[in-house]
């Protein structure tokens, strides 16, 4: 199962399956309500300086499961194992962020002189 | 992760505006999309995308347009 990354899917093994994610609008609404009290621009900035949970990682990886059409809970989630531990449920997020809003932002076409 | 570390809060109500009232997007169309797409989807529409011509672009124009001067 390959990711699109054009669309801002990532691929993620999880227990030893092969995912896709994909935080869409409807992913990122549903993350802004379990966060209630946070917006999604302070999440990634919590993640940026290393401040997430184990639990707010499970959360948005399971968005992003539930988001690529992935009929999991948070609780499914939380039992998955990430290759390398909770540095390996940090990759995802990672790359998951990154993907969706750092894509937005790549520029493919080449520069002129 | 410095790429992400520039997102601010998310416009949800020019978002949902833009989408669902000037894309005529359906709502399941609209929230299965991811920011990328909806940025794509939009960027035609979006007004913070146009820049004002640049002086170079103005003094070209009035090279190939010059004012007329009626009976000169």
């Amino acid at each position: 199962m390959s990711a699109n990354r054009r669309r801002g899917e990532v691929a993620a093994e999880l227990d030893g399956k092969q995912y896709r994610l994909c935080l869409t609008l409807g992913a990122l609404a549903e993350l802004e309500s379990a966060f209630a009290a946070e917006d999604i621009g302070r999440l990634v900035e919590r993640f940026s300086s290393g401040k997430l949970s184990a639990l707010d990682m499970i959360r948005i990886i399971g968005a992003g499961l539930r988001g690529a059409g992935e009929p999991v809970s948070d609780e499914d989630v939380g039992k998955m194992a990430a290759t390398g531990g909770a540095a390996g449920y940090a990759a995802i997020v990672s790359d998951l962020l990154t993907t969706t809003f750092g894509g937005a932002a790549e520029d493919t076409t080449p520069s002129r002189p | 992760m410095n790429a992400a570390a520039g997102v601010t809060a998310f416009p949800w109500d020019e978002v949902m505006t833009m989408g669902l009232g000037l894309l005529r997007l359906s709502p399941k169309e609209f929230w299965a999309m991811t920011p990328i797409e909806f940025e794509r989807a939009s960027r035609p529409f979006s007004q913070r995308r146009q820049t004002a011509p640049a002086r170079a672009d103005l003094t070209k124009l009035m090279r190939a347009f010059p004012d007329q001067h009626a009976g000169g």
